[in-house]
């Protein structure tokens, strides 16, 4: 164990003086991320729907078309639901960045809101899936050694808004610099 | 230095004393038994030994590849001393040569077994600075050769740290730690203590679980009828409810209680715990020995357990947790059984030492907390299943889910009654308690990233959960006050972002 030899400081805090989450005015996601939800959506449901219309013609499902028709109705149920939830949950979602941290809020039904501080960051990413190409959204992955639980990802960020806060984030967590050779 | 006459043999490539090759031998015989004393305890009652004819063949063949695996072993490994290094050849097939530079040299153990000390010889581990597998071990060295050649190494290394080392006697073991800091030794009856304290619950899960996927296997191995001796059990258990009660229960609680006796003895055998220079160390074990060792920076947080039986004897199960991913996170957390007090503040005081003089404030978590747990825990659960037997027999009676709801809401107030968390500036402290203990130690400049979670309920009530994640999993706090949770989370994150101490 190393002792620390520094000079000793206790300097009194203020706690509320603190910078608190409360005052926090958080970022919402691109309107273009909702149609990226809603296709991404609609293409699960109409996957689903072409597989309950197979097993209507098997012979173990069509000689119970109630079964059948009750995998219909869940099916609509579920799809009405999780359409009104996308829409619910992209009211709420929201990042906010902050000198020395990270803020994501998140959830319709269970919200969570996470802090990473910035000293603690391993990694950025930048990732986009077919559809949010499409529309030039970008998820930002932001790792920290606290495991999958603790990390953030911000699905539909705008291309440049992605950089510009892998970018920011980079520059104070202060991992790479390629600047150092100009 | 001492006399260079003794020490002509390291100039050249010198064997080990000819007794090593019963101790390999007997070696490669301890891992074979450990790997499959299951199934010898199994043939050894096999009553049909007639068919399994092909079994003392393959016993016969193992013991005498062995045996020549132990000789040529023995030809083929070499040990000597060429600049300044400490050279060893060795290898069957895949032949390798380690070579030790002096400076490198950490420690030099010497370990006596039983067999050890009747061919009156030791065996020689080499500790280097490097990770781990850097160890050498020379199998069997007669006493003087071995004391030679340790004088002649420290010699070696003195010229630049003059270290002093303790000689310490032991029956089994004699061993040279110098920086290392015994803090723990496990006697037999500090064992014992461990054994008899164990979770004999879920020892007796295990079991169960073995029993039933095994079965079959057991079965066709020893011609017992086991499938048959259940069911006759449980019919005669099914007919008189109590004698089968009073058969069956006592039956597995002794099984369940052995079985966690031979399990730590085999587990925690020799257990010793040591402070090193750089954090924790531990050996153990009666087969394999383990050694598992933490470096105080990359402890995330310290956990110690109790249960009414631990208590009794004063004694704490100490988990001191590492950083990794979670996949390997339980490898690489130490865990000490059997501590006093004693040991437990030793480690408390290095990681946490200014636990001991910081104002700790006590808080506790909502009591709302104990409804969510009936509903989710008992009121959800008993429902269903009263659905489920309802659905078969409209003549169901609710005696059994009306039980597991009151036990549900019974316990749970227990758990709100005594979850405690203590907040001071430089961490936190939280203790949980229902049946056993379990207090978890928690420096903020460990935290990698603070999360609030609400469900519809909690926002209702103006609650949440508070979870702190950290390299070594996630420490969660349920039902707190959201103001409380909110001053916590600025505070923390304040604390962090202001520490410029590396976490790990």
């Amino acid at each position: 164990m190393q002792i620390q030899n520094m000079i000793f400081q206790n300097t009194q805090i203020d706690i509320n003086q603190l910078p608190s989450i409360d005052e926090i005015h958080y970022q919402r996601l691109a309107p273009a991320h909702v149609k990226v939800k809603y296709i991404s959506n609609a293409i699960f449901f109409l996957i689903m729907l072409a597989g309950i219309i197979f097993m209507r013609f098997q012979p173990i499902v069509s000689e119970h078309p109630r079964l059948n028709n009750g995998l219909l109705i869940f099916w609509l149920v579920w799809l009405l639901v999780s359409f009104l939830l996308t829409k619910m949950s992209y009211d709420i979602e929201g990042y906010a960045l902050r000198e020395k941290d990270i803020v994501h809020i998140k959830g319709v039904i269970n919200r969570k809101q996470i802090a990473v501080p910035f000293n603690r960051v391993q990694h950025c990413e930048i990732k986009a899936g077919p559809i949010q190409r499409y529309f030039d959204l970008k998820t930002l992955e932001v790792y920290t050694a606290g495991g999958h639980s603790s990390d953030l990802s911000i699905a539909g960020l705008k291309g440049e808004d992605a950089q510009v806060l892998k970018d920011f984030i980079i520059k104070t967590t202060g991992q790479v610099s390629y600047d150092e050779e100009e | 230095m001492t006399k260079k006459n003794d020490l002509d043999f390291l100039t050249k490539p010198t064997r080990q004393s000819k007794f090593a090759i019963f101790l390999i031998l007997a070696k490669s015989f301890r891992i074979i038994i450990g790997q499959a004393w299951f199934l010898i305890i199994a043939l050894m009652f096999n009553p049909r030994p007639s068919e399994d004819n092909w079994l003392a063949i393959a016993i016969i063949g193992i013991t005498a590849a062995s045996t020549i695996r132990s000789i040529i072993a023995y030809f083929k490994f070499y040990y000597y001393v060429k600049d300044d290094e400490l050279v060893i050849e060795k290898g069957i097939f895949q032949k390798t040569k380690l070579n030790v530079p002096f400076d490198r040299i950490q420690t030099i153990n010497f370990k006596e077994n039983i067999f050890h000390q009747f061919f009156g010889v030791v065996s020689l581990e080499i500790d280097t600075a490097g990770s781990k597998g850097n160890e050498f071990e020379i199998t069997a060295l007669k006493k003087d050769k071995a004391i030679a050649i340790r004088e002649f190494l420290i010699a070696q290394k003195q010229s630049a740290t003059p270290t002093p080392f303790l000689e310490e006697g032991e029956e089994i073991l004699v061993e040279e730690q110098e920086p290392d800091e015994l803090l723990l030794h496990l006697s037999p009856t500090d064992l014992i203590k461990i054994g008899v304290s164990q979770n004999h619950f879920r020892t007796a899960a295990i079991v169960f679980g073995f029993l039933i996927t095994s079965l079959d296997y057991i079965e066709s191995a020893t011609g017992w009828q086991l499938e048959r001796g259940i069911e006759r059990l449980s019919s005669w258990g099914a007919n008189s409810f109590l004698a089968g009660f009073i058969t069956i229960v006592p039956l597995f609680i002794i099984v369940a209680f052995s079985i966690s006796l031979i399990r730590t003895v085999f587990r925690y055998y020799e257990l010793r715990f040591f402070k090193t220079t750089l954090g924790f160390k531990v050996i153990s074990g009666l087969f394999t020995r383990n050694e598992q060792s933490a470096h105080m920076q990359k402890i995330q947080l310290i956990r110690w357990t109790t249960n009414p039986i631990k208590k009794a004897f004063k004694l704490f199960d100490i988990s001191l947790r590492q950083a990794a991913s979670t996949a390997i996170a339980r490898k690489q957390s130490i865990y000490v059984p059997g501590c006093y007090k004693e040991q437990l503040n030793a480690v408390r005081q290095a990681y946490f030492p200014e636990e001991a003089y910081l104002d700790f404030e006590e808080h506790v978590i909502h009591p709302l907390v104990i409804y969510r747990r009936v509903l989710y825990l008992g009121l959800l659960p008993a429902g269903i299943a009263f659905l489920y037997y309802w659905w078969h027999d409209p003549n169901h009676m609710i005696y059994w889910e009306v039980f597991w709801v009151v036990i549900v809401l019974f316990v749970s107030w227990i758990y709100q009654r005594n979850y405690r968390y203590y907040v001071s500036e430089e961490g936190i402290r939280i203790s949980t308690a229902i049946i056993g203990k379990t207090e978890t130690l928690l420096k903020w400049f460990k935290i990698q990233g603070i999360e609030i979670q609400q469900g519809i309920y909690q926002r209702r009530k103006n609650l949440c959960n508070l979870v702190f994640h950290t390299a070594a999993g996630t420490v969660k706090i349920p039902y707190i006050e959201l103001e409380k949770a909110k001053r916590m989370e600025d505070f923390i994150l304040y604390k962090i972002e202001s520490s410029d101490q590396a976490w790990m």
